[in-house]
């Protein structure tokens, strides 16, 4: 027993108790293993999966006794539903499944399995509103189509006392067909795991229900205003956080151009904050919508459009049925989408047939495979998620993203052997164009059964003779004779090119482990030892491992196909230093298969970090063209246009990706491109929006960097404070405050969050701390520490000691830097800045100058290193021109933040701006720069430099006086 | 049916989806909050370590043999994960914080779930900080997992030198008498 137990041991036994507790907190979805097709969930068979959300995962079903299809919601074990029981569960469902209306989606029914509560719905197809009101307000005749489908909704369900009780965009559905479908009526609830306990979204909630009361039809109909509100202006009347609990807040007005008096006064009736002062009854509602509709009533039904595009499609699928009957024209292309294969074998090693028939198809002149990826984003952008790429949602999915035909993969087992299928599917649903069939023995005969196939489909997708013998699939000889090996392949370069913003995003280190294991199934995989070889590059590998996988490759380079081979070749070229040999057989490879994304990727790549920013664009823009959702090619190519000055191709792109409706990735890289613009308001504004369309720490840590861009510390601190209420900053964020705090001039606070850092996952190894300490200690003037940590940077990691060398040949010691920079690559930024800075010491300025001017157009915004235009401005302002040192410093600004010395340069280069515009006689814009300046440095260190010196300049500037009093001062 | 049993009958049917869903299901919730306590300063580090234990699981699962507890393998996976993470935990989160770095970095954050850890009070916060991964983990499943010591001491054993249980019994015993002293400084008790 412990000294400590013996004074108190209840004492110390709780206190060890709290310390041993953790909570349990409820495991995302996205780690669920999901249902597969075929499994049996009360009376339904899983078909797919098409959705999941925070109360579980939405599937589509087969219901066998009545032969239809369901949506099936399986509400996760811990969700509020499940948590509240079955007979609760049963009364609620109950008085849902009374409902039957043809605006409302139809609750077949619900139960309970080991696996969790669920309820079944009817199955629709279209997209909600909320996805609709994402491209912006409704047409007038679609707004009142939509309008009145949803009242009559609500007249029925109150008829039979139910609520909605959170009506909303999203739980609004506009079917293909035009019908108009209001979902989750009165369980919406069930799914908002932390929702107000009455039900609701702030935005549509009448002021009763925030004070928890439970309202009546009229807080349904209060709902149903805001809706018509935002779908007749794209705007919600009280902003996203609804009229609140406190001060009542005025509705936005209506814009009288926008609609109908009466349709005007009506929504303003159903928003009133007075129960008592809406409409009476929801029938009146509907009558009223009638009466405006009747009046306004055109010929012309915008709603229809989808049908008439389906139409559309099926006339341009007739066609490419007739033009199969013949073999193709040299050169002309059919895209093919390849549905995910039908395992019936029991196998998972053949659940990647299709990974296997999109390989042998890359050697086709004739067959282009659309990605996975692709197809589900075209999926997504209609409102058709879905996980799995079955026949029917193939057929779909492969429709909306404009493929020619689906092939379908299939295996079953037959004997010892297996047979396998692969059947051509016209997307519209006419009948099969083609079915090929191959036994195999073993698992071994596998490749080349698929081979057989795959020269089938090429035949029956009419390919040219020729290129069919110049170009056959050879999967078995080319790839690997083992399935496993092959499956895991195909996990790795899933991981590679995962989406960074998805569940299962991995770093590069991930993605190794299955090419690893890969090569433990067949050791002489020669595409398994390329992508270790490609992977390793990056990652700091040791020279003799990463040789070691590319001589493995090499040896079996006359198996592979010949663009394999020749991009295993150009790797090696470029591992040896012979980029432009890379470059060029790149080139050739692209010549044959235009389309082939992962070689566009590796040549503009490769231009891309030997910052031809000129030469890689047109790569990037052509991925873009291919897969418009794969945020590598954007990121890059945005990176592109910002460096080569194309501001008005990236202002299109950033309108673009900024759109409500683009992914999160895209909304991230607009941001960042309206920093580059030189708009960082834009840039503050459109983080706000992405943040307030969900609270990712992503979205939070763009805000924050977009507020420090525009120079607004305060509100980027309280963001970066504060990624999620009430957890700890992670150390990223500790980072970030660090260089917060030193463009605050804050450094006592910023040299202790470092220290207090440096425990956070063990200790900080001293090459790391180095380069943090040289970076904080050339902005707070301790020179002393710069100088002991610029040399402990060079000798403990010198790759990475670039920022503190040169700061340390800027503001201190340029012999010593020079010194030490003889430890860095002679080519890199870093040592070329240093070299740079010490001619300008030495007096040759214009030598300086020319030196910074040229890295800043190879490399502006450098990893290792210190911004050229930074630079340039410190050592302009020294002598230089003073508009040359303004105009650096608004370069400067347009760098997105990074790195801990921005924080304390930022302020420091309003200080020259400042100087510069006194000396160029604009004392009043002097005035306000310097002023910005102290604003920014209000709390900053007492006796900090910067600090004084603002203060001189704002003292010599004087007050503002009147205009016709101001002369210029001349420059001295 | 215990959730050995059930996962065991699973691994036999070749239902290995189904048998990672039960363990998921029955040790995730405990599994989550070991690793987000362990890496409470570092959110992304705990995301991260249950992650890398929840690939683990799927990838391993049809390799279990039931020669431990379905609980002391799910453990030792997640200890796993955690001394996995904590080792790149400087190479992967406090490198560069330079513009290619930050991006990479802030893309690499999930999307957060509501549930987090709550703030706890300041001498309580100094005293967990005072705990590495193996205290931290041996505490939580002395006393809040109430596992017995050779399963403790198999679990601790995974990633280094194998450990008895006499062993573990003396390092909790020391970890008791360090949080004593430091529980004392901070006034926490007499």
């Amino acid at each position: 027993m412990t000294t400590h137990e013996s004074r108190d041991p209840g004492s110390l036994s709780r206190l060890l108790s709290e310390l041993a507790e953790v909570p349990r907190p409820d495991v995302p979805a996205a780690y669920a293993a999901g249902l597969r097709p075929g499994t049996s969930v009360g009376r339904f068979i899983i078909e797919r999966e098409i959705g999941r959300g925070g109360f579980g995962v939405v599937y589509a079903a087969l219901d066998p006794e009545l032969g239809r299809s369901v949506a099936l919601k399986l509400l996760k074990p811990g969700s509020s539903p499940a948590r509240k029981g079955g007979e609760w569960l049963r009364r609620e469902a109950e008085a849902v499944a009374r409902l039957s209306h043809a605006n409302i989606v139809t609750l077949h029914d619900f139960g309970r399995t080991p696996g969790g509560a669920y309820l079944v719905f009817e199955l629709l197809r279209g997209e909600t509103l909320s996805g609709r009101l994402g491209r912006g307000p409704l047409p007038l005749e679609e707004l009142l189509h939509v309008g009145l489908s949803v009242a009559r909704a609500l007249a029925h369900a109150h008829d039979e006392s139910v609520l909605h009780r959170d009506l909303k965009p999203a739980n609004i559905f506009l079917c293909a067909d035009g019908t108009v479908k209001v979902l989750d009526f009165g369980i919406a609830h069930l799914f908002e795991k932390d929702g107000p306990s009455t039900g609701g979204t702030p935005a549509y909630m009448a002021p009763e229900q925030w004070w928890e009361e439970t309202g009546d039809a009229r807080s349904d109909l209060f709902a149903f205003g805001v809706l018509l509100h935002e779908m007749l202006t794209g705007e919600l009347p009280f902003g996203k956080s609804g009229v609140g609990k406190t001060a009542p807040r005025l509705a936005a007005a209506l814009p009288r151009d926008r609609a109908p008096a009466r349709l005007r006064r009506l929504t303003e009736a159903l928003i009133q904050l007075d129960p008592q002062a809406r409409p009476g009854s929801t029938h009146l509602v509907v009558q009223e919508l009638e009466a405006i509709e009747a009046t306004l009533r055109q010929p012309r039904h915008p709603w229809r459009i989808p049908a008439l595009a389906a139409a559309a499609l099926l006339v341009g699928a007739a066609g490419l049925v007739a033009g199969l009957q013949r073999e193709s024209p040299a050169g002309e292309r059919i895209t093919a989408a390849v549905a995910d294969a039908e395992n019936a074998t029991g196998d998972a090693d053949l659940d990647r047939l299709s990974d296997l028939v999109a390989v042998a198809l890359g050697e086709s002149r004739r067959v282009q495979v659309l990605t996975r990826e692709r197809l589900l984003a075209a999926g997504r952008g209609a409102g058709n998620a879905t996980a799995r790429v079955d026949v029917r949602a193939g057929k779909l999915l492969a429709e909306l993203a404009g493929a020619h035909v689906l092939l379908v993969p299939a295996a079953r087992r037959d004997g010892d052997g297996f047979v396998l299928q692969l059947r051509g599917e016209p997307p519209d649903g006419g009948p099969a164009l083609f079915t090929a069939s191959a036994r195999a023995e073993g698992k071994a005969e596998i490749p080349a059964a698929l081979d057989q196939l795959v020269a089938t489909a090429r035949r029956e997708l009419k390919e040219r003779g020729d290129d069919l013998k110049r170009s056959p699939s050879r999967l078995a000889a080319m790839t690997t004779s083992s399935l496993p090996a092959f499956r895991e392949y195909i996990e790795g370069v899933d991981c590679m090119s995962r989406p960074s913003e998805s569940a299962g995003h991995a770093g590069p280190d991930r993605c190794k482990a299955f090419f690893q294991r890969a090569l433990g199934h067949d050791p002489a995989f020669a595409l398994a030892h390329y992508q270790l070889a490609y992977l390793l590059s990056s990652g700091g590998a040791t020279r003799p491992e990463l040789r070691a996988h590319m001589d493995a490759a090499l040896r079996s380079l006359q198996r592979l196909s010949r663009r394999d081979a020749a991009v295993v070749l150009a790797w090696k070229a470029h591992l040896d230093g012979r980029d432009e040999e890379a470059l060029a057989t790149y080139a050739q490879v692209l010549a044959e298969h235009p389309d082939d994304r992962a070689v566009l990727f590796l040549a503009g790549d490769l231009h891309f970090h030997r910052r031809d920013w000129t030469s890689a664009t047109p790569y990037f823009q052509a991925l873009r063209g291919l897969d418009p959702d794969a945020e590598w090619p954007l990121d890059h190519l945005a990176q592109c246009l910002a460096i080569t000055g194309r501001g008005a191709e990236l202002r299109e792109l950033a309108a673009l990706l900024g759109a409500p409706s683009a992914t999160p990735g895209g909304q991230r890289l607009a941001i960042r491109a309206l920093v580059w613009l030189g708009d960082p308001t834009a840039a503050v504004a459109l983080a706000r929006k992405a943040l307030a369309a969900g609270a990712t720490v992503g979205a939070r840590h763009d805000l924050a960097a977009a507020l420090f861009a525009a120079g607004d510390f305060v509100e980027a601190e309280r963001h970066t404070r504060q990624p999620i209420a009430n957890s700890p900053l992670g150390v990223e964020e500790q980072l970030r405050l660090v260089a917060i705090l030193g463009a605050q001039g804050r450094f006592a606070e910023a040299w202790h969050l470092l220290r207090s850092l440096t425990h956070e996952v063990g200790e900080m190894p001293p090459g790391d701390l180095a380069y943090f300490r040289g970076q904080l200690a050339a902005g707070s003037g301790e020179l002393g520490v710069l100088r002991d940590a610029a040399t402990t940077a060079v000798k403990l990691q010198p790759e990475a000691a670039g920022a503190p060398l040169v700061l340390l040949a800027l503001l201190d010691d340029p012999t010593l830097a020079s010194g030490l920079a003889s430890a860095l690559d002679p080519g890199s930024t870093a040592a070329r800045e240093v070299a740079a800075i010490a001619a300008g010491r030495r007096g040759d300025r214009a030598a300086a100058t020319a030196a910074l001017a040229l890295l800043e157009r190879s490399d502006p915004w450098p990893d290792e290193a210190i911004a050229p235009a930074y630079l340039l401005a410190e050592l302009t302002a020294a002598g230089g021109d003073p508009s040359d040192v303004a105009a650096a410093v608004g370069r400067f600004h347009r760098i997105w933040p990074g790195g801990l010395w921005r924080g304390w340069a930022w302020s420091r280069s309003l200080l020259l701006a400042a100087r510069a515009e006194e000396q160029l006689g604009q004392p009043e814009k002097a005035r306000a720069t310097v002023d910005r300046l102290l604003l920014v440095l209000q709390r900053a260190d007492p006796g900090l430099a910067l600090l004084a010196e603002a203060r001189a300049l704002r003292q010599r500037l004087g007050q503002p006086r009147p205009a016709a009093a101001t002369a210029p001062r001349p420059a001295p | 049916m215990s959730v050995d049993t059930l996962v065991a009958s699973l691994i036999a049917a070749r239902d290995y989806r189904h048998a990672a869903d039960a363990v998921m299901r029955e040790y995730g919730p405990g599994i989550r909050g070991l690793l987000l306590t362990i890496f409470r300063r570092n959110p992304d580090a705990g995301e991260e370590a249950f992650s890398l234990f929840a690939e683990s699981l799927w990838r391993s699962i049809a390799g279990f043999r039931g020669e431990s507890s379905v609980r002391t393998w799910v453990y030792i996976l997640a200890r796993n994960a955690a001394v996995s993470v904590t080792r790149e935990g400087w190479h992967k989160l406090g490198r560069r914080l330079n513009t290619g770095e930050a991006e990479r970095l802030a893309e690499e954050v999930r999307t957060r779930s509501g549930v987090r850890l709550e703030r706890q009070s300041t001498a309580l916060t100094a005293l967990r900080d005072a705990l590495d991964l193996d205290e931290q983990t041996l505490l939580t499943l002395r006393l809040d997992e109430r596992l017995p010591w050779d399963e403790i001491a198999q679990i601790m054993s995974s990633s280094g030198e194998p450990i008895d249980s006499a062993a573990v019994r003396q390092r909790f015993a020391r970890l008791k008498t360090k949080l004593g002293e430091l529980a004392r400084g901070q006034g926490l008790i007499q």
